[in-house]
């Protein structure tokens, strides 16, 4: 939309802007000895009135060729070419009008404009269209940085929306509830279990809370994670859930991102032991070389059952979690190999962000 | 009010079971005829026991709470306790179903029992549950088993290995893998639930998997027969014949 037609105040204040033309002209005309200044004015306005929405036009090129583009001289040429069409057509109709006036009786005398009179309403004409042209890039420059603006407040709007969504899968409401339930049904049974519970819930929460960064951390943390979230399960399914770990020693410290096992172990249990009445075993386990660290978690699934929708969020979430740190260096691989389903995650030891970074200096 | 009211109450988890039963013994006119742990429980001791009024929880291993409910053979007061499932909660407030969140107090509860009491009283039962139980799945997921009941079990036929659904009277059968069973479903319902890309209504009658056909014949003028892998003929009326060529 054009940015002065589109708003009446801005039509009122570019009309008034030509005012001044208007005396200037009118000026020049009485000055070299074509009228009086009735007659000049009445000569010059109605120009100024047509040229000053002609020189609207000028923004059509303007956005089309913005400022800074591929081809600055196509630019150029385009502009003096509408410039001086616009002049042309400018003392067309001054040709024009001067002709009426001869021929009406309203004036006396000859009208009929000189060689000198056209050189000033072309050149007038020239100018004023480049004027135009440069107040419309100035339209342009602003509505530019107006949609820039709006484009960075809407991606802050879409990283939050993100963010907020993470934070509600995070904190796994299912799973909150549920865990109040228990505590609420221990309170009279086993008044001790529901503080431990309470406790095991904190640890799980304020663990959680820590977790919003992205920073690296030890596999040892996320690990610690993982348990409090198992302990606090295993009150809801009691003998249904057991769970063992392979965990090798020299793998604890390798830096994995936050977040990468948790999900593994939520699928395992929503998708694997809640939907089995017996329950079953989820097997943790993790496994290094001097270059990969391998996790993987297992769990027994229903052979009844036909994987229902919605295991893909969680694994979604850990591969682009692994793609963010460590580009196609990292694996995400999971299925279903008769009753029992794994999923592992092959990651480079020491091969993610800051940590290459620092150490690739002193490798040169 | 002098009569018992008979519960069951169903739900996986051995805590939550604890705190229901607490709260229902401390709920004069009360009785808790049985206590399950999975869907296939629950449709067996309903079966059973007849009872008056079920509390259900959803998320359950086996069949969770909704095709608990599919299963039933006859109208049962149900109270739907659920965690947090958005779905089933949109659903139950459409549907003006009772519902408790976890955790709920001994007085929520009372308050749900006695609003069951008063509708068993009116006879008003629940709402059409086939609408309830297909409004309460996530939009744009089909059906990925169908569960019919063998006596008092209930079977689970995925429905990747069904062949073809046919209506009979008020019921459907349906035919996998050399297998029929019968379900009390009307087939248009079951039309709906299904993937749309695999199962065509090929004619008023029949719902096909069209993975399972072999070719099709025109048999008469205007009507055709589909022949499956295994040899089996499925008559194809001419709208049904019309959505075939626009999937094949």
């Amino acid at each position: 939309m054009h940015p002065i037609l589109a708003n009446r105040r801005h039509l009122a204040l570019y009309l008034v802007a030509w005012l001044p033309v208007v005396a200037l002209l009118t000026v020049a005309m009485v000055m070299t000895g074509w009228g009086g200044w009735q007659q000049s004015l009445l000569l010059i306005f109605p120009m100024v009135v047509v040229f000053a929405f002609l020189c609207l036009s000028a923004w059509y090129p303007c956005r089309a060729m913005p400022l800074g583009g591929e081809r600055p001289e196509m630019a150029l040429v385009t502009h003096l070419a509408a410039a001086a069409l616009s002049a042309l057509l400018w003392v067309g109709m001054a040709w024009a009008l001067a002709e009426g006036f001869e021929r009406s009786t309203l004036y006396a005398g000859k009208t009929g404009l000189t060689a000198e009179h056209t050189g000033i309403i072309f050149i007038a004409g020239l100018l004023l269209y480049l004027l135009s042209v440069a107040i419309h890039y100035l339209f342009a420059a602003a509505e530019a940085s107006r949609a820039a603006e709006t484009r960075a407040l809407e991606a802050e709007v879409a990283a939050r929306d993100a963010e907020l969504l993470a934070l509600k899968a995070q904190l796994n409401p299912h799973f909150l509830f549920n865990s109040l339930n228990s505590v609420a049904s221990l309170t009279t049974t086993d008044p001790a279990g529901a503080r431990d519970m309470c406790i095991q819930l904190g640890d799980y929460l304020r663990g959680t809370l820590k977790e919003g960064g992205s920073d690296l951390q030890p596999l040892e943390d996320e690990l610690a994670q993982v348990r409090r979230f198992l302990r606090v399960e295993s009150v809801r399914y009691g003998d249904r859930l057991q769970v063992v770990e392979e965990i090798g020693d020299e793998c604890l410290a390798v830096r994995v991102p936050p977040l990468i096992l948790q999900p593994l172990v939520e699928n395992s249990l929503k998708h694997g032991i809640a939907e089995l009445v017996e329950g079953g075993e989820i097997q943790i386990g993790a496994r290094c070389s001097s270059e990969l660290l391998t996790v993987w978690v297992e769990n027994p699934v229903d052979p009844e059952s036909t994987s229902r929708s919605g295991a893909g969020v969680g694994l979604a979430n850990v591969r682009h979690r692994l793609e963010n740190v460590f580009g196609d260096e990292a694996r995400l691989r999971s299925g279903r190999s008769g009753e029992i389903y794994r999923a592992e995650v092959v990651i480079p030891v020491a091969g993610a962000g800051e940590i290459s970074e620092q150490e690739g200096d002193s490798d040169d | 009010m002098t009569d018992e009211l008979r519960v069951i109450m169903v739900d996986d988890e051995a805590p939550a079971r604890r705190l229901l039963r607490e709260y229902l013994e401390d709920t004069p006119g009360v009785s808790i005829v049985a206590e399950c742990g999975n869907g296939f429980e629950a449709v067996k001791a309903v079966a059973e026991h007849q009872p008056d009024l079920m509390l259900l929880d959803i998320q359950m291993p086996k069949l969770d709470g909704f095709e608990v409910v599919e299963l039933l053979e006859q109208e049962l007061p149900i109270i739907f306790i659920t965690a947090h499932d958005e779905h089933a909660l949109r659903a139950f407030e459409v549907h003006a179903v009772d519902y408790l969140l976890k955790p709920f107090s001994a007085d929520r509860l009372a308050e749900s029992l006695e609003r069951a009491r008063m509708r068993i009283g009116r006879g008003d039962m629940l709402p059409p549950l086939d609408e309830l139980v297909a409004s309460a799945r996530p939009e744009g997921s089909d059906l990925e088993r169908i569960l019919v009941r063998d006596g008092s079990d209930v079977r689970v036929i995925p429905t990747d290995s069904v062949d073809f659904i046919e209506a009979r009277d008020d019921a459907v059968a349906i035919h996998a893998g050399g297998e029929s069973h019968l379900k009390a479903q009307r087939l248009s319902t079951l039309d709906g639930r299904l993937d749309q890309k695999r199962f065509i209504r090929v004619h008023r009658s029949f719902i096909l998997n069209i993975d399972r056909l072999r070719s099709i014949e025109l048999y008469a003028k205007d009507s055709r027969i589909a022949i499956l892998e295994d040899g089996t003929k499925v008559p194809v009326s001419r709208s049904g014949y019309a959505r075939l060529r626009e999937l094949l």
